[in-house]
């Protein structure tokens, strides 16, 4: 009986802690203003613009002034008179994900630029960010989960000093449905950010379909994932068919509100990446979600950009030899050499799997064609080692 | 369910606790390597010494441990601590260079601020290998051996600007405790289920030679009582930091 009512009371005493947690209020966030120094949020800012500095230094940082001026305007765009506030850094990391800091850090991934087939999907991301910037979530987010740790650890000092079990399972369950209440505050803040990118990108005239169908790539690409390794993708942007439903059913209220994509725009300005993102993709070495990626990117690519998917596909397989794959990279090779203006590395790749599979005098015949279309390789003293064993091999066999 | 102890088993429980207590909050450390150490004689002579940009970071311990930067008392700290340095070196007659603060809008790329950021992660490693001293394999595994970090001569463009021989270059993050922690650790104590730690000072010290690169002096400093919300606090904490320099 006494225990009973001891539980009980340690019960009153956590409603009562989650009850009276301290919010201050909102800043109206007019543009161009930092928060008033007395503040938590101006306690981040401080601490977030030093680890603005080092990001500044930082090598994975993409420094290509076209392409930072590309993505900044079309946050400008996005932003409007916010635009000021926020800086874009452009991050060399292969996977999709873009964020949002509260003193204005906004960081866009390769991965998310790769993965976007044109202006409206990717303005649909940014617009994202803006969301989450203008709604202050992380300062929202903050606040919360710094309520909830203290009221957690008192709990769990209370549940300890009454030595009672009654007392550590409502601690225990208590903790389950506080931390849980973190990650649905999440998933709430990342609906309401769809919800403003959507607005604001369909306000630029993009077409209102291009969101769900990055979001309907994205999934595609999740659902092939060895689910022995993270996801990677909806690692912070949990997925949800309820989520893609929503932006389907948005972008069919809004189907004649717009029909700009800026596909040529973006392929143009993101060109001289394409094949260093891939390659970027590929050391991942999550080859099925590459693969589904490659499929994706195959449908809309042209020229330069095919030989690129089809001679990155012909790596995966080598690289992967699982069954089949070895002729499957033969294949993906040739089909690049069949584009126009396909890079000459396709034939010492296609030399390589041929070595693996100990074909010598077919592999030496692709090297030999790979140093004449470029006689300046730097590799070309390698090739040429690997060249003169497989004649020697060759003429070893006959 | 164990029956509750005797008062007399329960209060002598409470004694220890609190002697464990005082004695942890009593905690200070400064930890001084130069390579005086390891030479003959080292001394800086009359050479000129300048303190560049330090780094400095306040933060508020909250309930539940996690650490709240807080701006204003950083502002504060930036502003007391430097001149609480000057002011020690003055005293000791050292030769100073008036205090280096690269310009805000240097790019990132900059070479100074490449040397300064190079400088900051070399004493970052300092710390880690000789003063955690976590093996390092070119090193060997001998616990004591010379100080032998360098920067290497780039730092000749920071001798270039401020015409010093030295450099001087802390690093110092602080918390305190809020209300809610210092109840906290009351009521860990009182039920007799933990000490939890406060707020917690620490930083780091390294004298440069602004010829060779070489380190030539480092300080570790942990303190648990040390304040750079005033001035007084500030002093103190500089003393601490720069115990040792070999002036």
């Amino acid at each position: 009986m006494k225990t009973n009512s001891r539980a009980l009371a340690f019960a009153a005493g956590a409603a009562l802690l989650f009850g009276c947690a301290s919010q201050a209020p909102l800043r109206d966030m007019t543009p161009g203003e930092r928060p008033p120094e007395d503040t938590d949020e101006a306690g981040l800012w401080t601490a977030l613009d030093e680890a603005e500095l080092s990001l500044q230094r930082s090598p994975l940082l993409i420094r290509d002034p076209a392409l930072n001026a590309y993505i900044k305007k079309m946050v400008c765009d996005l932003a409007g008179d916010y635009c000021k506030d926020i800086r874009v850094y452009i991050i060399r990391r292969p996977y999709f994900n873009a964020s949002m800091a509260p003193n204005g850090v906004m960081q866009v991934w390769t991965g998310a630029l790769l993965r976007s087939e044109n202006e409206a999907q990717i303005g649909f991301v940014l617009g994202h960010e803006i969301g989450h910037f203008l709604h202050q979530h992380s300062i929202k987010q903050w606040r919360r989960t710094k309520d909830i740790m203290n009221a957690l650890s008192i709990l769990q000092l209370l549940a300890a000093g009454s030595g009672t079990q009654d007392a550590y399972d409502i601690f225990d369950v208590t903790q389950v449905v506080a931390i849980a209440s973190l990650y649905k505050y999440s998933r709430d803040a990342e609906r309401e950010s769809d919800t403003e990118g959507f607005e604001r990108a369909v306000k630029l005239g993009y077409r209102a379909d291009q969101g769900a169908l990055l979001w309907q790539g994205l999934l595609a690409e999740d659902n092939a994932r060895d689910r022995n390794k993270p996801s990677g993708i909806f690692a912070t942007h949990p997925a949800t068919e309820e989520r893609m439903t929503t932006l389907r059913e948005a972008a069919e209220a809004f189907a004649d509100a717009g029909s700009r994509t800026g596909e040529d725009a973006f392929q143009l300005a993101t060109e001289p990446f394409f094949a260093s993102w891939l390659e970027d993709e590929m050391g991942r070495r999550h080859y099925p979600q590459t693969i589904v990626l490659l499929d994706r990117l195959q449908q809309r690519a042209l020229g330069k950009h095919l030989a690129w998917v089809e001679y990155y596909r012909g790596e995966l397989f080598r690289k992967r030899r699982a069954g089949g794959d070895d002729k499957r990279a033969i294949d993906a090779y040739r089909a690049a050499m069949r584009v126009p203006g396909y890079p000459p590395i396709a034939h010492r790749d296609l030399g390589y799997m041929y070595r693996t599979i100990q074909m010598p005098s077919q592999a030496a015949a692709e090297w030999r064609q790979y140093l004449k279309l470029q006689p300046d390789a730097a590799d070309r003293a390698t090739v040429e080692h690997y060249l003169s064993e497989a004649t020697g091999a060759a003429h070893a066999n006959r | 369910m164990n029956p509750a102890p005797k008062t007399s088993t329960r209060l002598l429980r409470f004694l220890l606790l609190l002697v464990a207590v005082m004695s942890l909050a009593a905690c200070k450390s400064s930890h001084v390597r130069t390579v005086s150490d390891f030479k003959e004689t080292f001394t800086l002579g009359g050479k000129t010494i300048v303190m560049v940009e330090p780094s400095i970071q306040l933060y508020q311990m909250q309930a539940s441990g996690m650490l709240e930067p807080k701006a204003d008392w950083t502002r504060q700290a930036r502003e007391y601590f430097p001149a609480a340095v000057n002011e020690f070196l003055t005293r000791k007659n050292a030769k100073l260079a008036p205090d280096y603060y690269p310009e805000a809008n240097l790019p990132a790329d900059h070479r100074i601020r490449q040397v300064l950021a190079l400088n900051m992660a070399v004493m970052g490693t300092i710390f880690q290998h000789s003063y955690l001293h976590v093996p390092l394999p070119t090193r060997g595994t001998k616990r004591r051996k010379p100080l032998s970090w360098t920067v290497g001569p780039g730092v000749q463009e920071i001798r270039k600007i401020t015409g010093a021989d030295y450099m001087l270059t802390l690093q110092i993050s602080d918390s305190y405790s809020s209300k809610g922690r210092v109840a906290m650790m009351v009521l860990g104590l009182a039920l007799q289920v933990a000490i939890l730690q406060g707020g917690t000072q620490g930083g780091i010290a390294t004298l440069v030679d602004l010829e060779t690169g070489e380190v030539v002096w480092f300080n570790v400093m942990t303190d648990q009582m040390g304040d750079m919300r005033d001035r007084e606090g500030a002093t103190e904490t500089a003393r601490r930091l720069l115990k040792g320099l070999p002036l």
